[in-house]
């Protein structure tokens, strides 16, 4: 499922962003990623995204070896895989319905298919009679949510996300890491990247912990170590 | 690919009127583009109406002996008609002379009675020519003062115009010159102005387009809405300055045929080029505004 085999990420002579990583993730898992801050959790995801391409090293995901994915596949990829931000990321001129519609739409989706798809995941992200709200008229849990359904739409078998919950609440904090197991119990492998000590040592799922670029512990059904 | 299209261009009509206050920003200043390039139509059509006004008014007047026959004088007609040059050579014959002498001095009866006593008629007749343009004289002097025409001629203006139309020439090249040069400056504002307006928007759409390659958006999807927002951006720009420009040439009109004391023609000549006027304007505007789309697009697109 993804596989990564002495992955480095460099960002200029001694600036490390990642550093020898080997670490294989099961179909199904759920795997939280902990670190302090600038450790290199973010630039793991970016390169799981394909949104950085790695110094050295091979990373499968799916069937892509990022270091070799050309331009024109990175849509492709990330139409399989469901990213979250800590930050949303949601289009702000756009509803609640087009922001997910739209990943629907750009991988050239009917229409009729679209009508069908997205308000069955605005329901599972319990978001149903908010469709014309536009992001700014949502709390940040809601929009939080909208984002999970928009990663949802193309039934990813993987969900990554990069700290989806750090500019939440604990009560929407709690609504999203509930959504996520439910994901994740039907099947979808989910890889987090968090600071919320709470919320991993509640799941008792498998735990990374990486410091300055290196994966220093890998744990099942592990704690927050830090 | 029908279904994408048919979004793409769905997607340009919503981001336009959704980002309408950006929309606005960047049509007023395509305005000014399309404004700045029509103004200079207009000042290169005054510029020529105006040399052409001073050129019509300069002519060589060619005075021959009232002993030279008119066929002889037509013979040097189709002579200097025959340059390239010359625009047209009037023949004025001996009696048509002698008629505008006595009505140009109508009010001086000592030269009429002067006439009078002469008996026969003393004027030659008379060829007028004129230079297709002020450069133009040049060869026309120098075809003059060749032996067979200048042993027929008894008199000429050639000698009192030379001074003008070399000074004319020299007036009417500089001012074609600073016209020149006054476009290319124009131009080139414009060219910066639309350029960096387009940046300054598609700057402030980067994270828009961030997220929309995160989900998936092939660079196409992505980019091509934005195309379109731009050649809106320019129709509509020209559309509302075509709509300003022909009521603002109904009110020049009257005022350069008041100052050219002639009509210019001024509408006439954006009625009959309209389609070149514009269709030039769109297609450079538009062009330079895909580019620049296109360019600053380039770096968020990479992501």
């Amino acid at each position: 499922m993804i596989r990564l085999k002495n992955i480095s990420k460099m960002y200029g002579p001694g600036i490390v962003g990642v550093k020898n990583v080997n670490l294989h993730i099961r179909p199904g898992e759920f795997v939280s990623i902990v670190g302090q801050s600038g450790t290199g959790k973010s630039t793991l995801v970016k390169l799981l995204i394909a949104e950085e391409k790695p110094t050295s090293g091979s990373l499968q995901i799916g069937g892509w070896e990022i270091g070799r994915i050309r331009d024109k596949d990175v849509p492709g990829l990330r139409r399989q895989i469901g990213v979250v931000f800590q930050d949303f990321k949601l289009l702000p001129k756009k509803t609640v319905y087009e922001n997910v519609a739209f990943a629907l739409e750009v991988a050239g989706v009917s229409g009729r298919r679209i009508r069908e798809v997205v308000p069955h995941v605005l329901r599972i992200v319990n978001l149903s009679g908010k469709e014309n709200r536009y992001p700014q008229q949502l709390s940040g849990g809601e929009q939080q949510r909208v984002v999970i359904a928009r990663s949802l739409v193309h039934r990813p078998k993987i969900i990554v996300a990069d700290e989806p919950t750090g500019n939440l609440d604990s009560i929407h904090t709690a609504e999203i890491v509930d959504i996520f197991k439910k994901i994740n119990e039907f099947g979808t492998t989910v890889v987090m990247v968090t600071h919320n000590r709470e919320i991993v040592n509640a799941l008792r799922k498998r735990v990374l912990t990486i410091h300055a670029g290196e994966i220093v512990a890998d744990h099942e059904e592990g704690k927050y170590l830090i | 690919m029908i279904v994408s299209t048919t979004r793409v261009v769905k997607f340009a009509f919503k981001d336009f009127w959704r980002n309408l206050g950006l929309s606005l920003m960047t049509i007023s200043i395509l305005m000014l583009t399309y404004l700045s390039l029509n103004l200079l139509v207009i000042v290169n059509f005054f510029t020529d109406a105006a040399i052409q006004a001073i050129e019509n008014r300069v002519d060589v007047s060619v005075y021959f002996g009232p002993d030279v026959s008119d066929d002889r004088i037509l013979g040097v007609r189709g002579e200097l008609t025959s340059l390239p040059e010359v625009k047209d050579v009037e023949f004025i014959s001996r009696e048509q002379a002698l008629e505008q002498f006595k009505l140009n001095h109508a009010g001086e009866p000592e030269i009429l009675s002067a006439l009078q006593e002469v008996g026969e008629n003393p004027l030659g007749a008379v060829l007028v020519i004129k230079a297709k343009d002020a450069s133009s004289y040049g060869p026309i002097l120098e075809a003059l003062d060749s032996p067979s025409i200048k042993s027929l001629v008894a008199d000429k203006t050639v000698e009192d115009h030379r001074a003008l139309i070399e000074r004319l020439t020299t007036v009417t090249n500089k001012v074609q010159k600073a016209a020149l040069g006054l476009s290319l400056v124009f131009a080139l504002i414009s060219l910066l102005i639309v350029f960096n307006t387009i940046r300054v928007a598609i700057y402030i759409h980067r994270e828009e387009i961030a997220i929309m390659r995160l989900v998936g958006a092939s660079s196409n999807f992505v980019r091509i809405p934005f195309l379109i927002e731009t050649v809106m951006f320019n129709l509509i720009a020209l559309g509302i300055v075509a709509a300003l420009v022909y009521p603002a040439l109904g009110v020049i009109e009257p005022a350069a045929r008041a100052f050219f004391d002639a009509d210019v023609g001024i509408t006439a000549y954006y009625q009959a080029h309209w389609l070149q006027i514009f269709g030039y304007q769109l297609g450079a505007v538009t062009f330079l505004s895909l580019v620049a789309t296109a360019l600053s697009m380039g770096r968020y697109l990479k992501k």
